[in-house]
């Protein structure tokens, strides 16, 4: 095994781990709605959702990154160049979100000023990291590209995949810069945050998870890389030509030209369309392989990422995205629903399924199957469509009562939250979390053991 | 827009796209397995998906350049599965 | 070059991304000239000197804000300069409290309070001014900010933040500041206030 394989094992490890910081401090965050005086004085709602949305970041960051180190030295066939450096990142990486999650439960705000922002909380949502851990990031990024672009070049061997991966690592890095300013006024700052997290969310990640799944079907499927690397290209072309001016639909109002309503509602409603394409792909892999494969669950994770995303990304997503529609539920339990079901159909199942893949190979598994996963799936795919779908019945009940009869005053704000369709909703959300969260606690269990358990068999063959 | 306007339009919308998803799914199990009542099924999805869509264009307080939007996408979520299918066989 | 050949879409992509990209960049020049403070859609920060409303424009469909005569926040027209700090002062005020992770701003944070966008407008400001004991609404708000802990609004209690008085002032500006940014009518119908309609 590469050292570049070991370092991928690491990664995911911590991606994982990271994963259960993320779940619980959701249910936290879940808890809050309906016990408000939980903790109060000691750790509020704002800094439970901060670890909230910032572990998920770095859970599937560090998901994709453990991905990449280990289909690295595979496709170029070489050890990952600057593996050392690589290394000591990993544990700079992971010591720095530890002390972050520490400033933040210990420290919580910093003084309003400069020297607030650089060491305690920038307080700008999903890049809340004082400025010294952004700076501690952009250079893990680094990194991570020297580690993709030296090992090529000392390979002598470009693959499509790579070129993409390579490409994508540019605006990667450059848009993270965004991390760092606190621009006085809302609009431009909400603008360029917008270029982050949307450019971010719906294409730079689009096209790494897309790399990756690109490599993670030749390694399961065995399918070709002509094959793989076409449907790599449409899915980039597809993904960005919506996608790059899709972040008009974050400009509807936050103060910038009424032509942004056209442009990112027209963008936007396109992008169901490719998402539509994947799910008719998956359904022809899983056909043509009679859903047999020597890696049953990554391959039903990689199936539930291209429905969840279709979903969680098409459907939810276009239920709110023309702007009509969204001047109510922009800001609502409505768009958090959405924000939820699209980040775990686009990328959670993805990172799963190669966490799978990997433990396979490193355990010497003719094949891996078994009950714990199924358990796993199940909760965690029941427990978050319940949990998106209590949010939509809140969040329907928000934007009627608060947005659109009551004018979105404090008073609408709170009718809205006391009526009985929110307050249930908030509780069976809950409710789901907990489903949720025994998934997580199954999924842990299955992925330290899954391989172990099972005897070798001998190798089926490669399917084709 | 009224609330009760605003929520049967983002239903609408969602049913919208959903059957699409349908469509597309027993679409692809017709052609994997040949059975005539699954690629039915798909185009009774697509037939209701038609009537979703005329009901946006009726009922729902959108503009007409999204009603229009909804009418033309309508025709494009008809050829996405077979001009995928065709393609995946092409490249397969 | 064949369509099913990766370079055929290697090319699309390309080209899409290209395109995509620098059509972004267009509009990207064109939207900071407009949202800069003083453009065609968010105000000079000296806004916070002048009354403002929002009200139905017929002619787009939408609310917008209206500014119109002199009304000084805690009755003191300050300096361009002067201005700029206290603005400045308030967003960083903003960002080191972490508002953004229980409010939203123009709708983007979190769903836990109230947005904030048109906050300063608000019609509950009245019956805080009673509650605060506070001779204007600036006053009031810079009271509430100073102990929500004290002026509890409902059983989601707002927590002591540890604001001082410079800082709660600055907030308020904000605020003010921020209700006169154009954003195409969202939140609608705001407080219900408009009567043109």
């Amino acid at each position: 095994m590469y050292r570049s394989q070991r370092l991928a094992l690491k990664y995911l490890a911590a991606a994982i781990g990271f994963f259960g910081v993320m779940t619980l401090a959701g249910l936290m965050s879940a808890y809050y709605y309906i016990n408000p005086d939980f903790l109060f004085g000691i750790l509020h709602f704002n800094i439970a959702k901060t670890l909230h949305i910032d572990t998920l970041v770095i859970w599937l960051l560090m998901g994709f990154m453990g991905a990449i180190y280990w289909f690295l030295p595979e496709e170029l066939g070489i050890e990952t160049v600057g593996i050392r450096a690589a290394e000591i990142m990993f544990y700079l990486f992971c010591l720095v979100v530890l002390a972050v999650a520490a400033i933040f439960v210990v420290v919580q705000y910093g003084g309003s000023d400069n020297a607030g922002m650089w060491l305690v909380n920038q307080g700008r949502k999903y890049v809340e990291a004082p400025r010294w851990a952004a700076a501690c990031i952009v250079l893990v990024m680094l990194v991570f590209s020297y580690n993709l672009i030296g090992t090529a070049i000392r390979a002598r061997k470009i693959t499509g995949i790579m070129g993409v991966l390579i490409v994508d690592l540019v605006p990667l890095v450059v848009l993270y810069l965004d991390a760092f300013p606190a621009f006085r006024n809302m609009s431009v700052d909400l603008f360029w945050w917008w270029w982050l997290v949307h450019l971010w969310v719906e294409a730079t990640w689009e096209v790494l998870i897309g790399c990756i799944m690109a490599l993670a079907l030749m390694s399961l499927l065995g399918t070709s890389r002509r094959i793989v690397e076409t449907w790599l290209y449409i899915e980039v072309a597809l993904v960005l030509g919506t996608g790059i001016l899709g972040l008009g639909h974050h400009y509807f109002w936050i103060g910038t030209p009424q032509y942004w309503l056209a442009i990112g509602g027209f963008f936007s409603a396109f992008e169901p369309l490719p998402l539509l394409g994947m799910v008719v792909h998956a359904i022809y892999d899983a056909g043509t392989h009679h859903m047999k494969t020597s890696n049953r669950p990554a391959f039903y994770w990689m199936l539930a990422e291209a429905f969840g995303n279709f979903i969680g990304g098409g459907v939810w997503g276009f239920m709110i995205t023309l702007p009509q529609v969204n001047l109510y539920a922009h800001g609502t339990q409505w768009t958090a629903s959405h924000g939820h079901f699209a980040f775990w159909g686009a990328y959670a199942c993805g990172v799963i399924s190669v966490a799978y893949l990997v433990l396979q190979r490193i355990r010497g598994a003719a094949s891996v199957d078994g009950t714990a996963w199924r358990w796993a799936f199940a909760a965690l795919n029941f427990g978050l469509i319940g949990m998106v779908g209590t949010l939509l019945v809140s969040g329907f009940a928000q934007a009627f009562i608060e947005r659109a009869v009551g004018g979105s005053t404090l008073e609408a704000f709170i009718n809205a939250q006391e009526s009985a369709w929110f307050v249930d909703g908030m509780y069976a959300r809950f409710a789901c979390g907990l489903i949720f969260a025994a998934g997580y606690v199954a999924l842990v269990y299955d992925l330290l053991t899954i391989g172990r358990r099972v005897p070798a068999r001998a190798a089926q063959p490669a399917l084709p | 827009m009224t609330g009760l306007a605003l929520l049967e339009t983002g239903l609408l919308l969602g049913v919208f796209v959903l059957l699409a998803g349908c469509y597309g799914v027993l679409y692809g199990v017709g052609r994997l397995v040949g059975r005539r009542a699954a690629t039915a099924g798909a185009f009774a999805c697509y037939a209701l998906q038609c009537a979703v869509a005329s009901a946006v264009v009726a009922r729902a307080p959108l503009a007409d350049f999204w009603k229009a939007f909804i009418a033309a996408s309508t025709l494009a979520y008809l050829a996405i599965p077979p001009i995928t299918w065709r393609f995946l066989e092409k490249t397969h | 070059m064949q369509i099913d050949s990766p370079q055929f879409w290697r090319a699309g992509a390309i080209s899409v991304i290209a395109v995509m990209t620098v059509v972004l960049i267009m509009l990207t020049i064109d939207s900071l000239a407009a949202i800069r403070s003083g453009g065609t859609h968010v105000p000079p920060y000296t806004v916070i000197n002048q009354k403002i409303g929002y009200k139905y424009d017929s002619a787009r469909a939408i609310d917008v804000p209206t500014v119109a005569g002199d009304e000084p926040l805690f009755g003191r027209a300050e300096t361009s300069e002067q201005v700029a700090a206290l603005i400045g002062k308030g967003k960083l005020v903003i960002q080191s409290r972490s508002c953004m992770n229980c409010h939203t701003f123009f709708g983007n944070g979190a769903y836990y309070a109230p947005d904030l966008t048109k906050s300063w407008l608000d019609p509950g400001w009245d019956a805080w001014q009673a509650i605060t004991a506070a001779g204007s609404k600036e006053e009031a708000m810079v009271r509430f900010l100073m102990d929500p802990v004290k002026f509890r609004t409902w059983t989601r209690t707002m927590p002591q933040l540890n604001l001082t008085r410079e800082e709660a002032v600055a907030v308020v500006a904000y605020l003010k500041w921020m209700s006169a940014v154009d954003t195409n009518g969202f939140p609608a119908n705001f407080g219900l206030i408009s009567t043109s309609r």
